[in-house]
């Protein structure tokens, strides 16, 4: 079995920013094939299972109805197949290629999945109880929290080297303020610590600015540092996760940004899209493509530098240590800290429908930046204008650009 | 309010989903969209329980239902929702839309047409919001004494069985 934190940070060391796609469909055999190209694609990529939406929101008969039936799932319906060809798929990977695999399911409710995970031999996989919650689910918080505690302790118990990745990073996918993603980060990060899973990694999703985003990376490595107080972790960075650029030089020149920052930030591993995101789930082949193409960037060093900003920094730090302080106070429990600070709006999603949060917090863009707002345009014309923000900025070509 | 049609404030229009659909960017886009063509909205959420859209469109009358899906099972999931409708006695019409299915495949929409979708508007299509407008329009103007059997109308089934009638207004 790979120690999936040891890996990421051993490798990176050496190559930079490993890269890893999001990848899951529903025939076993395709699974494989996904597997085998990315592990074989170069040799900074770090292999994924994405799980199917019927396996995310625990409706495995469906899932397993739909497999039969021929028809298209959204990813690798894990709960459908014996345990034994699974853990074959998974053992085939590591012996051939020496690639750490990670579920990414999405799952409110993850404890059934994990325990899986479990028997199969599978270590390492992702989420967190907001962040699997809020933008995923509408069962309440608290049941979440319970569920995610739960599975997250067994996995931890079943094995000593599991690892799970906060996705809090991530939330809505755009329009948040990044110091509200770093806090939650950290927070999920520190719930993950207390359940006694082995080590953990913090995600942060590539916003509309660079500037921003180096700043967030820079306090979310500080801050994470300074509240786990010696656990291991390490960072991993996501390009966009928001309405995407529509062309391949859009797809180019975003994924270049965040992959700059990345390597002068320190982040280990990199979630990477491809050119077809705006309309369908990528081939293999599209998938490995982007993969390449990030890596061989990366190993170019022709990307835009983006300085440094240590004012940007500040603010965000400081905001988002704000954040984690409150929370944290409420509770030494921080599943119930989490509960508390999210009922009294000290935590407040911005555009999240979810029953447990505020949603009265909203973003605008200035300068270029998100910022937090009281409210916003309440157009159609407004809030496209505001989720295309980055296809404005990067479909276009850069003036001067023959 | 566009000129020719009635107006009418209290036009009610149901927003749902399929149940293992957690986006909610298109929910929060397209009760925008209903609420600026004078729909009053009711948005159930991402990862709507069918039975909760079924309760809902009993409890109140709408004017149509609204399925927005984009995490590619919306092919899948959305004919059980129109039958669990239908089977409820619900005769609201109901449309589908989105990113539909994983494949971009286009016997999609005919599929789902032909699942009985009174509108099917896949976001493979460049003329995506004027066929919804369209639509929308139509479920006024719309009777079962003069419609055309146009698809994306509610009242194509009653008219196929009277004579054909003239266009609507
Ligand atoms: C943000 C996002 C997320 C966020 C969502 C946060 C949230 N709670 O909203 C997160 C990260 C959680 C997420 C999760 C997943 N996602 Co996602 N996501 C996106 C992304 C990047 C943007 C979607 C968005 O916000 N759009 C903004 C709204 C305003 O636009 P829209 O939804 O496209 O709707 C437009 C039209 O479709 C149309 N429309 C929509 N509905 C209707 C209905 C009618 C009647 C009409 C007329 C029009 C209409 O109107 C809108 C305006 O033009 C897209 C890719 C992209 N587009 O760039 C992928 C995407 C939609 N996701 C996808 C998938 C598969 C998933 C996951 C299953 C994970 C995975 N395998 O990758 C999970 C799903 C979990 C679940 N249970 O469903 C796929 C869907 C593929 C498909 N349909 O074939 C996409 C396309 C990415 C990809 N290329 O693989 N996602």
């Amino acid at each position: 079995m790979i120690d999936f934190n040891a890996y990421v940070t051993r490798t990176s060391g050496k190559h930079g920013p490993l890269v890893q796609p999001r990848m899951g469909v529903g025939p076993l055999e395709d699974m494989r094939d996904g597997l085998m190209a990315t592990a074989t694609a170069n040799p900074a990529t770090v292999c994924t299972i994405t799980l199917d939406s019927f396996t995310r929101v625990c409706a495995f008969d469906k899932a397993a109805a739909a497999l039969a039936s021929g028809a298209h799932l959204n990813g690798f319906p894990i709960m459908a197949y014996p345990r034994e060809a699974v853990r074959e798929l998974v053992s085939e990977i590591a012996s051939a290629t020496g690639r750490p695999v990670q579920v990414r399911h999405g799952s409110a409710l993850p404890s059934k999945v994990f325990q899986r995970m479990a028997e199969i031999g599978m270590t390492a996989t992702e989420g967190g109880p907001v962040s699997y919650c809020l933008p995923y689910s509408r069962l309440p918080l608290e049941q979440a929290v319970d569920d995610w505690r739960q599975g997250a302790r067994a996995l931890a118990e079943a094995s000593d080297i599991s690892h799970i990745e906060s996705f809090a990073g991530c939330m809505m996918g755009q329009m948040a303020d990044p110091a509200l993603l770093v806090a939650l980060s950290v927070l999920e990060a520190l719930f993950l610590k207390q359940c006694g899973v082995s080590s953990v990694s913090v995600s942060y999703a590539q916003g509309i600015s660079p500037t921003q985003d180096r700043a967030a990376l820079r306090a979310l490595d500080v801050l994470t540092s300074h509240y786990l107080d010696g656990h291991p972790f390490h960072i991993v960075a996501y390009v966009f996760m928001g309405l995407f650029p529509n062309t391949m030089i859009g797809f180019c020149r975003i994924t270049e940004d965040l992959l700059s920052i990345a390597q002068s930030e320190n982040v280990a591993r990199v979630i990477v899209k491809t050119p077809v995101e705006n309309r369908r789930i990528p081939t293999v082949a599209e998938n490995v493509a982007s993969l390449n193409f990030s890596h061989h960037s990366m190993a170019q060093n022709t990307m835009p530098e983006h300085p440094f900003d240590n004012r940007e920094f500040e603010a965000v730090l400081a905001r988002a240590d704000l954040l984690i302080e409150q929370t944290l106070r409420k509770d030494p429990d921080v599943g119930r800290a989490l509960l508390a600070a999210f009922a009294d709006g000290i935590l407040d999603v911005p555009y999240c429908l979810h029953t447990s949060n505020r949603s009265r917090a909203r973003t605008a863009i200035m300068d270029g930046r998100y910022a937090p707002a009281q409210s916003d345009g309440g157009s159609t014309d407004a809030l496209l204008a505001a989720l295309k923000f980055n296809q404005s900025q990067y479909d276009v070509q850069p003036s001067g650009f023959i | 309010m566009k000129p020719g049609v009635p107006n009418t404030p209290s036009r009610k229009a149901l927003l749902t989903t399929v149940s293992s659909d957690s986006h909610s960017w298109n929910l929060i886009f397209m009760e925008l969209f209903l609420a600026e063509r004078g729909f009053e909205v009711t948005n159930l959420g991402p990862c709507c329980p069918t039975e909760l859209t079924v309760t809902q469109s009993q409890e109140t009358t709408y004017d149509v239902i609204v399925i927005s899906s984009i995490n590619g099972h919306g092919v899948i999931e959305a004919p059980d929702i129109l039958n669990a409708l239908r089977h409820a006695g619900v005769t609201t019409p109901v449309a589908v839309g989105g990113k539909l299915d994983t494949s971009s495949d286009l016997e999609t929409g005919d599929k789902l047409a032909q699942a009985g979708f009174d509108g099917v508007f896949p976001d493979t299509s460049s003329t995506l919001f004027d066929d919804f407008n369209i639509f929308l329009d139509r479920l006024e103007a719309c009777h079962p004494s003069t419609c055309l059997g146009c698809t994306g109308c509610a009242n194509a089934a009653a008219a196929s069985t009277s004579a054909m009638g003239v266009a609507a207004e």
